[in-house]
């Protein structure tokens, strides 16, 4: 198997399954999630880049950040989850991304997971019920319907169901804690910097998928439950030898507005179906900016994005993105920024 | 006569001698004049505390340079030492319940800096008359909040300054009642007293626009719950009308969880400025700020119009001797490369020129090298201002004692300052050799004498790097390697305590091998002159392993040479 270290996460799922069903059962029940960690890490998520190359990294590594992430988001309150929640949690993880095998659309789809499910666990029947539940999680992790519209996927999602053994699971809230902790994992980790350095031929990324990685390069967040708070830090260079005129610089700029809006929805969706996500109150933004990787100082206010009224479903229109952004605060207003940062070029 | 070197901390000087001495680094105030949170970190005798000084309103509201500009009462800079009494209050520890210790905590610290912000106001003429018309009003509300008679024999700054006196006694007094088991129900918090006190202020059209900056200093002598409150107000995102400035020494820097059990963000929530790294202008660097101190304080005064270099010779036998080696140096450079290969000599001639020298003198057996000359003692003063200051005090003072007449000390003579600097390097060794236990409360005998040891062992490889190693034989600084060792944190336990006595500093680097940030270590180097090495170290880190570093302190052993150590070329951060 790949390298692996035991993730916090992993210990708390161990530790909790041994105190409920003592040492053997308890460690035998563990082992259902190890075995289907170590053969989907070496015989699923390793072959995605096969059939999907362009896609940001799906690899052990995000599976590893994934459960980094879903513990830093609950913080101590993951004890609130019992241990067939966190079991449950754990291998939803772990499937989450597993349909992209057979390609990005659908990829959340019950049908594409299934085979991969299936494909590990085998045809045993004692393996319905887990497979239902793992599938239901999944299927509610994006916000699309099969035929790509919009849709409250959370709320079709039952509010308790159980494994074979009848244990009483808030699968909703799970749905929603795997859904909140996805959408926050982005990062330098999730892309190749190598395939983003060669611009054009077969190493490089296609234009399509282009702002995705760069994106990923640009973002790091912090899910700061103690504080009530996501906080996004965004850490954007402009190139003055390859982007002199900075369309790059200011695509970067608003598609990192779009996602922020994107995040932040997503952020009160999902506490709107989850109890143990309530603690996050707002969003807080702040952007770093240099010019050929030399830092510069623009002197602008974290933005902060705080709880409305959730509106389960609603989707904020594109356009409207960076009018939000700029009614937060007048400063981050896109042109003006990249006026700025030209002005302290010349 | 006094003595122009003379260093007093910050806070026992006068606000005329502040503004007599201290260098304005402009890209400091900028930031200190800022909005944001500011962490600044610093060793002590680093700065920190004339910095916040000479940023507080106090000292600009005197300063001619400043008075006048018209954002004086825009930006005001309230200075809160966390030395006082009031911050070292343990009744905290009555409690055992954490959220309780947080509340008195946190009630301690609003009282200290409302103290601080009437203690700033009260006193200034504009202020008092400006307060003048509204002093009734604001009386009136504050005794409504508070639910607090207002004396009407005083001024409403000065009525607060009483009352916090007579709150912090009640507070004591109820927390110390035995029989009382009751929680001090009148705690306070920022949201409660400094807030709503700042909104008041606010209310006189002086400061309808002001915003309050809580220059927070020596922050690592606050307790943890103390620090934990103050990183709390630091995640507050409004900060439209206060702000902080926190200085701290590095050594026992303050966490960053909050009393929610939330966290502090760099680039999000503060901003780090490193005072002994002057990183963000060329222009700032240690060497020309210690040029500008010592300038300012010959002619402040002593009224002496000198050039440092001037007032600090060198030996000219050290100068001439120096220029001997570099020519020596420079020949084999251009035997090895060339005489077109111009840089690669001249790279050549910076590495082995001084190294030859002291290479000779360690072998010859010579007498002390004639230290001195300006820039040797900035090399001397491991980047740290009190350092520098140290022998030139010294210096000075031996001169004045040797003289007959009243005559002006013009220059300190090349052999003072080679006895000087020998005997406070001598001093420095020997306060080492009696153990630090002697002077750092959390030092054991055990632990001083395996300081001793490891210092010992490590300019004993300084000094066989000296005279043995090919390319960086000047190498005074190092890092830890192979630390996945069982006395890793043994092993930084001790040079924790060799910080706490100013033996050792660490600096940031970028390492050779993955680009990654990397701590490493500077022995004080006035360590250096006892032994012979040279204070002007290489641009160039050895790297020791954990255990090797480890066996020295505790077992006297060698640390072992090796030729072809990993060195990383430092970042030039300290002197580049």
């Amino acid at each position: 198997m790949a390298l692996w270290n035991k993730q916090p996460f992993e210990d708390l799922l161990e530790n909790k399954l041994v105190e409920k069903l003592g040492p053997d059962e308890g460690r035998s029940f563990f082992s259902r999630y190890t075995c289907v960690r170590d053969r989907l890490i070496d015989e699923v998520l390793s072959e995605i880049p096969g059939s999907e190359p362009n896609l940001s990294k799906h690899d052990a590594s995000h599976i590893k950040q994934l459960l980094v992430r879903a513990y830093q988001l609950l913080g101590d309150d993951c004890k609130k989850l019992s241990e067939y929640e966190l079991y449950t949690l754990g291998i939803s993880i772990l499937f989450h991304d597993s349909g992209n095998l057979f390609g990005r659309d659908n990829h959340h789809a019950k049908d594409q997971v299934a085979k991969v499910y299936n494909g590990i666990r085998g045809s045993d029947p004692k393996w319905r019920q887990e497979r239902h539940v793992i599938l239901t999680i999944i299927e509610s992790h994006t916000g699309k319907e099969r035929d790509g519209s919009a849709s409250d996927t959370l709320q079709k999602v039952e509010l308790v169901s159980s494994l074979e053994n009848g244990e009483k699971i808030r699968i909703r809230e799970i749905a929603s804690i795997l859904r909140f902790a996805d959408e926050l994992e982005e990062g330098p980790l999730r892309t190749s910097f190598f395939r983003q350095s060669q611009n054009s031929g077969k190493g490089s990324y296609p234009e399509s998928s282009k702002p995705y990685h760069e994106y990923a390069n640009i973002t790091n967040v912090v899910a700061d439950r103690g504080n009530g708070r996501i906080v996004i830090r965004y850490h954007i260079d402009f190139d003055t030898k390859k982007d002199a005129r900075g369309v790059k610089f200011k695509k970067a700029l608003e598609f990192a507005y779009e996602r922020i809006i994107k995040l932040d929805d997503e952020r009160q969706y999902t506490k709107y179906y989850s109890e143990l996500l309530l603690p996050f109150k707002k969003t807080e933004v702040s952007f770093h900016f240099s010019i050929n990787e030399i830092p510069i100082e623009m002197e602008l206010e974290p933005l902060v994005f705080a709880d409305e009224i959730p509106i389960p479903g609603r989707k904020r229109k594109k356009s409207q993105h960076l009018q939000i952004v700029t009614d937060q605060n007048k400063n981050y207003d896109v042109k003006s920024i990249l006026k700025k940062i030209q002005k302290k070029i010349k | 006569m006094k003595n122009p070197f003379e260093y007093e901390a910050a806070n026992n000087l006068t606000t005329q001698e502040i503004l007599d001495y201290y260098i304005e680094d402009y890209n400091y105030t900028r930031f200190l004049e800022s909005k944001r949170n500011i962490f600044l970190l610093g060793d002590r005798g680093s700065g920190k505390t004339m910095t916040l000084l000479y940023n507080s309103f106090k000292i600009k509201y005197e300063d001619p340079k400043r008075n006048k500009s018209k954002d004086l009462f825009e930006k005001i800079g309230i200075h809160i030492p966390c030395n006082t009494p009031l911050f070292h209050k343990k009744e905290y520890l009555l409690f055992e319940d954490d959220f309780r210790v947080q509340i008195i905590a946190e009630h301690y610290f609003v009282l200290s800096i409302t103290n601080a912000i009437v203690a700033s106001l009260k006193d200034v003429r504009e202020v008092i008359e400006a307060f003048k018309d509204f002093d009734e009003e604001l009386k009136e509300d504050f005794s409504y909040i508070f639910n607090i008679p207002v004396s009407t024999k005083h001024s409403f700054l000065e009525s607060i300054s009483r009352w916090i006196d007579k709150e912090a006694f009640e507070t004591q007094k109820q927390i110390n009642d035995p029989k009382n088991n009751e929680f001090y129900q009148n705690a306070l918090s920022l949201s409660t007293l400094v807030l709503p006190l700042i909104k008041k202020i606010k209310k006189v059209p002086l400061y309808k626009d002001s915003h309050f900056i809580f220059l927070v200093d020596d922050a690592h002598d606050l307790n943890t719950h103390q620090v934990k409150v103050l990183n709390s107000w630091i995640a507050y995102r409004d900060h439209s009308d206060f702000s902080l400035k926190v200085a701290t020494a590095k050594v026992n820097k303050p966490i960053k969880i909050t009393s929610t059990g939330g966290s502090i963000l760099e680039g999000h929530d503060y901003t780090n400025i490193d005072l002994e790294k002057p990183f963000y202008n060329k222009d700032s660097e240690f060497g020309n700020l210690a040029k500008s101190i010592i300038k300012k304080r010959l002619e402040k005064i002593s009224n002496i119009d000198k050039e440092p270099s001037h007032f600090f010779p060198t030996n000219p036998e050290l100068a001439e001797s120096l220029e001997k080696y570099k020519e020596i140096a420079r020949k084999e450079g251009i035997a090895k490369y060339g005489e077109k290969e111009k840089k690669k000599v001249t790279d050549h001639v910076y590495k082995y020129a001084r190294a030859y020298y002291f290479r000779d003198r360690a072998n010859s057996r010579a007498n002390l090298v004639p230290y001195s000359g300006f820039d040797m003692l900035v090399d001397l003063s491991t980047g740290i201002i009190r350092n520098l200051l140290d022998p030139c005090y010294y210096m000075y003072d031996a001169e004045v004692s040797s003289k007959k007449d009243d005559t002006k000390i013009e220059m300190i003579p090349p052999k003072t300052q080679r006895d000087i600097i020998k005997a406070r390097s001598d001093a420095m060794w020997k306060r080492l050799e009696d153990g630090l236990e002697k002077e750092i409360e959390a030092c054991t005998e055990s632990q001083g004498k395996r300081i001793y040891q490891l210092f010992d062992n490590l300019v004993l490889h300084f000094r066989e790097r000296l005279i043995k190693h090919k390319s960086e034989p000047r190498a005074i600084m190092f890092t830890i390697s192979q630390v996945d060792n069982e006395h890793y944190s043994e092993l930084i336990g001790l040079l924790k305590i060799a910080q706490m006595s100013q033996l050792l500093y660490t600096r940031s680097g970028v390492a050779k091998d993955d680009g990654r940030k990397e701590i490493y270590y500077v022995p004080n180097r006035m360590l250096l002159p006892t032994r012979g090495l040279d204070p002007n170290g290489q641009h160039a880190r050895v790297s020791l392993k954990c255990n090797d570093l480890w066996n020295a302190a505790v077992g006297n052993i060698p640390i072992p040479f090796n030729d072809d150590a990993n060195e990383t070329n430092a970042q030039a951060e300290l002197f580049g």
